[in-house]
């Protein structure tokens, strides 16, 4: 009896240790949207999540993701590791993806007119999602900003200003496809910390764009009224950017 | 010792009315030269250089007063004659204003009594710095602030230092002599913390923002530093850069050729030198112009362009202000220009050519990681080309219509761009577009018309598997600005204005419809986007104070699922108030509602409604020329009906600073102030991010505005 009984135990834990014992995995990757699509001779930021599903909670990565062609031919990489903490179950992970023009080129020439891009996610074992990027013209690409350039009134993005002097910041935007733009004028200063500056709005940019094409903004008048260093930005809130906005800077003097 | 005293009276006011007025001369000679020979002598300043402000002396030999009344000094061109002052027999010439640097012809004469002019004397007279520089002078405004924070509480990690220092310089230079000139100027900011700076930790304590050397010596002229070539074409736009150009041109032609070589990505900062020394990343070129028709230089202007491009043409270094891909390409660009007027200037035609070769991934992309680029990893360059033309007539020149000028203009171009049309130095341009638009204009009494309609057609006609869209897009805009007249009252005094000011109304309506034409790319034909705004602005301007009211409408649909349907409402109003001689108001809103349907994956609901108010309002008080206050209050608020954002952000801003010692010339001022700054940034979603907090500085700037 306490042979079968061992027996049974045995069994027992034979049968449960595999399910606690089974290393977390990543069962399936999948891209939202599954398709999307990019400005042919044109570099495209393509906004997308990963939908990482996963049998137990952890730490999933990916050390970088892959333009291919549909045939498999590499056509680029992309060395940005991504990783998050995830639960049990699908966990959405966003990703805004620059295309350079090259690769699209390149899918171009190999004679088709869509390119996949790929990642491998990996919590102990892994699994892999892609995005088609049709290549279309720039007016049927998916909307987004392919370049951002500052510049006060002169042209120049670092100006000094007297104290009350009216001063407006110009960005340039240039862009693809059709869809609304949302950005803040944001200004740091005077003496903006150094490691997180305080950003504060005073003013917005809502608009519908229709491209390709390039587009400029005009900032409110600057705050001026107190001698010191000021930073400027137009934070893009939509659509989403593959890179940090950029900086401009001014200083306002004593008369 | 002789007496003197500033003759107000005019010599010669009216030479050609003969009606002249009288000089007087305290001293009045009793022995008079000869009415028909005399000549008065120019005499020579102390070190034979006369500066700006240098009074010029001539000396003039004993005349009757009658003579006297009868002569004008006159300075290019220009009487003078009432800065005319007596010192013995010496006129001497006192200007208000400093002379500038060159050469001035100063000259005497006298209106003999038949109606005559006599040319008693005529002299160069060279207004120097030194003898050694005809002009020579350097001025700089810098500003120091030196601050400590005195209050503060609950600054986010890591907590900024108590004592800090930044502060600005602007230099402006030049030196002159003969032909040729050379001129500087540069910006310079400073701080204490390297990271505020353009370069941040790469940079030093003081870092250079843009500088430009110039020189000119006849038809040459050199520039070094950030400026752009002109003129904009389909291949450069826009390409204000670090670098160097050299340039020849005739001022009797017109003609001018300009060589170039500036920074593909721009740069910043005490690096790089003049921002040519890497060829992998250096814009070079050539430009021409000239008016082929003599004798008509405005008729025909004719411009050529080539360059020759390498490095990452989109973005630029690190502080810039420019960011975009940064892969490096590789291209050759050359245009043409011809733009001409017709039927006094009535009919005005303009045509470019542009032919582009361009490499996309320059030296090529490295697939596989061995640190190698082969030959399968290095795409071949792309040609294409480009063209613009456009034809803008305006029937007639001032025409009246019921008393009130009337002017009708209209237009039409057409532009096509190759799908691989690119250049190195235009880095907005878009490429694979025809576009035909047609365009007319009207402006009669306080109304201006606008209409635009275009056609524009994705040019991507050998590629097949690509889909095709055809876009139309109409504009039309409508302003109304009238301008009042008024007439003064009988006390010479101007009327109040009317309760509505001088106002300006303007109502602008875009259409924009786009069709997929061709199949390709996961699309199939029939309609892709449609877009429609409307927008309403009216300002009204008094006095002492305006306002401007604005309304937007729009409209975005999608019709395969790309992107969520939007209707947009926004709404801004501001103003700016002067109350009395010391304060002055400046409040600011904006308020948008956007309501989103039809929202794609990855969207879990199928619509929402976002809304955004941004807020600001600044005070301003000035209590005496020393003593001054501002304050300034900003709000934004953004909220998403699905919860995905609701955002609160404000701030304060406030400062009192007092002008201890005002600068004046060689000596600094001093500045003493109080700023104070408050934030509190409330994300009612992601909450780990959330701040409020405040601090308090003392600051002491010194300010200097040396001139050498």
């Amino acid at each position: 009896m306490q042979c079968a009984m061992q027996r049974l135990s045995a069994a027992v834990l034979l049968a449960v240790l595999p399910a606690a014992s089974v290393p977390a995995a990543v069962t399936s990757v999948t891209a939202s949207p599954a398709a999307e699509r990019v400005a042919v001779a044109r570099t495209a930021a393509v906004a997308l999540r990963w939908n990482v599903a996963t049998n137990a909670a952890g730490t999933v990565t990916s050390a970088a993701g892959e333009f291919r062609t549909p045939g498999g031919a590499l056509l680029g990489t992309v060395n940005q590791p991504l990783s998050q903490s995830v639960a049990a179950g699908v966990t959405a992970i966003p990703e805004t993806v620059r295309v350079p023009a090259d690769v699209i080129e390149r899918a171009r020439r190999e004679g088709g007119d869509r390119l996949l891009y790929r990642r491998s996610f990996t919590d102990g074992v892994a699994a892999s999602g892609e995005i088609v990027l049709h290549i279309a013209t720039g007016g049927a690409a998916a909307f987004g900003i392919g370049r951002v350039a500052l510049a006060f009134d002169t042209g120049e993005v670092v100006r000094i200003a007297v104290r009350g002097e009216k001063l407006q910041m110009h960005a340039e935007l240039s862009y693809s496809g059709t869809g609304r733009l949302r950005a803040l004028w944001e200004v740091a200063g005077p003496n903006p910390a150094t490691e997180r500056p305080v950003w504060r709005p005073i003013g917005e940019v809502l608009q519908t764009l229709t491209g390709p094409d390039a587009v400029k903004f005009a900032s409110p008048a600057l705050p001026t009224e107190t001698a010191g260093v000021y930073l400027v930005r137009l934070r893009i809130a939509e659509p989403e950017l593959a890179f940090e906005p950029p900086v401009a800077r001014y200083a306002v003097r004593q008369e | 010792m002789p007496s003197r005293k500033t003759v107000r009276k005019r010599l010669v006011a009216h030479l050609a009315g003969g009606a002249c007025l009288i000089a007087a001369f305290v001293i009045v000679p009793r022995v008079h030269a000869q009415a028909a020979d005399w000549k008065p002598e120019l005499i020579a300043p102390p070190g034979n250089v006369y500066g700006p402000n240098d009074p010029i002396r001539l000396r003039l030999p004993a005349l009757p007063v009658e003579v006297l009344q009868t002569l004008a000094l006159e300075l290019d061109d220009f009487d003078v004659t009432d800065f005319v002052s007596s010192d013995g027999r010496m006129a001497v010439l006192t200007l208000p204003q400093p002379l500038a640097y060159g050469e001035h012809q100063l000259r005497l004469v006298e209106n003999a009594p038949d109606g005559s002019i006599i040319e008693r004397g005529v002299w160069t007279v060279s207004v120097r710095k030194s003898a050694a520089f005809r002009e020579a002078e350097l001025q700089a405004a810098v500003t120091l602030n030196a601050l400590y924070r005195i209050a503060d509480d609950d600054l986010p990690e890591p907590v900024p230092k108590r004592e800090q220092w930044n502060g600005a310089a602007q230099l402006q230079g030049a030196v002159a002599d003969g032909n040729w000139r050379l001129t500087g100027q540069a910006d310079l900011l400073a701080s204490g913390e390297r990271a505020v700076l353009p370069r941040g930790e790469e940079g030093g304590h003081i870092d250079l923002g843009s500088f430009l050397l110039g020189y000119e010596n006849g038809p040459v002229v050199a520039r070094a530093g950030h400026h752009s070539i002109g003129p904009d074409s389909l291949i450069m736009s826009g390409f204000g850069r670090r670098g160097v150009s050299l340039g020849v041109q005739s001022v009797r032609t017109g003609a001018a050729a300009t060589a170039f070589s500036l920074r593909t990505a721009d740069v910043i900062g005490f690096q790089e030198g003049f921002g040519i020394g890497d060829s992998g990343n250096r814009t070079d070129g050539v430009t021409f112009t000239f008016r082929p028709l003599s004798g008509a230089t405005d008729a025909l202007y004719v411009s050529a362009t080539y360059l020759r491009g390498e490095g990452p043409s989109q973005s630029g270094d690190i502080g810039t202000g420019i960011v975009g891909d940064t892969t490096v390409v590789e291209g050759r660009a050359a245009s043409v220009i011809a733009d001409g007027t017709l039927l006094e200037r009535r009919l005005r035609l303009r045509g470019e050519y542009a032919a582009t070769r361009f490499d996309f991934d320059g030296g090529g992309r490295d697939l596989d990681g061995d640190n190698i680029i082969e030959s399968h990893e290095n795409l071949a360059a792309e040609r294409d080309d480009a063209y613009h033309a456009l034809v803008t007539f305006t029937p007639w020149h001032d025409k009246l219509v019921g008393g009130q000028p009337f002017a009708w203009n209209l237009g039409v171009e057409n532009k096509r761009i190759g799908t691989f049309f690119r250049s190195p130095a235009n880095p907005i341009g878009v490429s694979d577009r025809e576009l035909v638009r047609g365009f007319t204009g009207v402006n009669w009494s306080a109304f201006d018309v606008q209409l635009s309609i275009g056609r524009e057609r994705d040019n991507v006609n050998d590629l097949p598997l690509i889909a095709q869209t055809e876009t139309a897009q109409n504009v039309l805009s409508l302003t109304y600005a009238p301008q009042p007249a008024y007439e003064p009252l009988p006390d010479g005094s101007l009327p109040p204005p009317s309760w509505y000011g001088q106002p300006l109304l303007n109502l602008s309506l875009i259409d924009v419809d786009q069709d997929v034409v061709r199949a390709g790319s996961g699309l199939t034909p029939g309609a892709l986007n449609k877009v429609r705004t409307l927008a309403l602005t009216a300002s009204f301007t008094y006095p002492t104070w305006s306002w401007t009211l604005g309304h937007t409408i729009g409209k975005s649909e999608n019709f395969i699922g790309q992107a969520p349907d939007t209707k947009t409402d926004a709404s801004q109003l501001s103003a700016s108030f002067r109350i009395g001689e010391r304060w002055t108001l400046g409040p600011s809103v904006q308020w948008s509602r956007t309501d989103e349907s039809d929202l794609p994956p990855p969207f879990t609901v199928s619509a929402r409604r976002l809304e955004t108010l941004t807020a600001g309002l600044n005070v301003g008080y000035l209590h005496s020329d020393r003593v001054s206050a501002t304050l300034g209050y900003n709000l934004h608020r953004s909220d998403a009906s699905d919860g995905s954002q609701d955002v609160r952000t404000s701030d304060v801003i406030a400062n009192v600073a007092w002008t201890v010692v005002p600068a004046r010339e060689m000596r600094p001022g001093l500045t003493l102030a109080l700023d104070g700054q408050w934030h509190d940034f409330d994300d009612r979603v992601s909450t780990g991010s959330n701040l409020n907090h405040y601090q308090v500085f003392l600051r002491a700037t010194v300010s200097w505005l040396p001139t050498w």
